[in-house]
């Protein structure tokens, strides 16, 4: 009978830590990523779905139930794939926001450049296309 | 009006150049130029005021707990719930030394804000009872590069009385 009770209760104190470690396990897998996506967004990658589904994984595993921990981690695993394919191409998505920054810039600084050639031409241009059909009288 | 006109023809070329100007300070300006987080303290219908002045001893207490994350990258942030009193209350610098009591977490992405209801326990000893006690709301926020959460400086608190639970 002792050693009944004995084994119960080991298993159920068995079962008991497993669930913790687990929840400890998917909490730390949880950070893991939260590190990555927010050095991601430091360096001024769009990771705003991210962070929603990260949000989505928190609350399950404030829940705290094997289900809604299995749901987590299949939220967190997703994420993880995620952030590894937005690691490979961050220099690249980087360097394509750069880019259209600098073009950006370069057209704004060309506007004035271009308003002092072409503002006089096409004034005149204007001017003598309206008056075309003028008739010169004496 | 002669747009060639040369006076004419100058002011227009000014207000183009310092329109160019303007347009180009705004594209390279920094994304977020003072960094800031914000916690708030709501009462049960999210709204600011009517907050309840008296509580009962194991009370669950319901308020609304708003965050903003104005770092300029994504923010986990996690509200600890603490009950001291006076001499308790956090500063900028150092949080409250009275145990945690209950914690609410959020992730939350640049310029991004959440509302939570939540609900808080007053858990306290017959001492505080017929006393007022200050329900102490502090963010704390995960550092990703020393890899542990930190205290932001900021808090809330809101001044309860502590009555005897009545009995049923």
């Amino acid at each position: 009978m002792l050693m009944l009770l004995l084994t119960s209760l080991l298993i159920t104190y068995s079962v008991i830590s497993a669930e913790a470690s687990s929840v400890d396990e998917v909490r730390k897998e949880f950070i893991d990523v939260y590190v990555d996506v927010a050095k991601l967004g430091r360096e001024g990658i769009n990771v705003t779905s991210l962070v929603h589904e990260l949000g989505k994984a928190l609350k399950l595993i404030d829940e705290g139930s094997n289900e809604s921990l299995l749901k987590a981690k299949a939220i967190i695993d997703h994420v993880k794939s995620e952030v590894r394919k937005l690691k490979a191409e961050a220099p690249r998505i980087i360097l394509m926001d750069n880019l259209r920054k600098y073009l950006i810039i370069a057209a704004l600084a060309c506007i004035p450049i271009a308003f002092y050639f072409l503002l006089p031409r096409a004034y005149l241009l204007i001017w003598f296309r309206v008056r075309r059909r003028w008739v010169v009288e004496s | 009006m002669n747009l060639l006109d040369e006076e004419v023809f100058a002011v227009l070329l000014a207000i183009v150049v310092v329109g160019s100007v303007f347009a180009i300070a705004q594209v390279v300006r920094p994304k977020v130029i003072e960094p800031f987080t914000a916690i708030g303290l709501l009462n049960e219908e999210c709204k600011i005021g009517e907050y309840p002045k008296e509580v009962f001893v194991g009370q669950n207490v319901t308020l609304c707990i708003f965050l903003d994350n104005h770092e300029g990258y994504p923010l986990l942030m996690k509200v600890k719930y603490k009950i001291g009193t006076s001499e308790d209350l956090p500063t900028n610098t150092t949080p409250s030394p009275r145990p945690m009591i209950k914690e609410f977490e959020a992730v939350l992405d640049d310029g991004e804000n959440v509302t939570m209801l939540v609900k808080v326990p007053i858990t306290v000893n017959e001492g505080f009872v017929g006393k007022r006690v200050a329900l102490i709301f502090e963010l704390w926020i995960y550092d990703v590069d020393r890899h542990e959460w930190v205290y932001s400086g900021r808090w809330n608190h809101l001044y309860v009385k502590v009555l005897e639970a009545p009995i049923p």
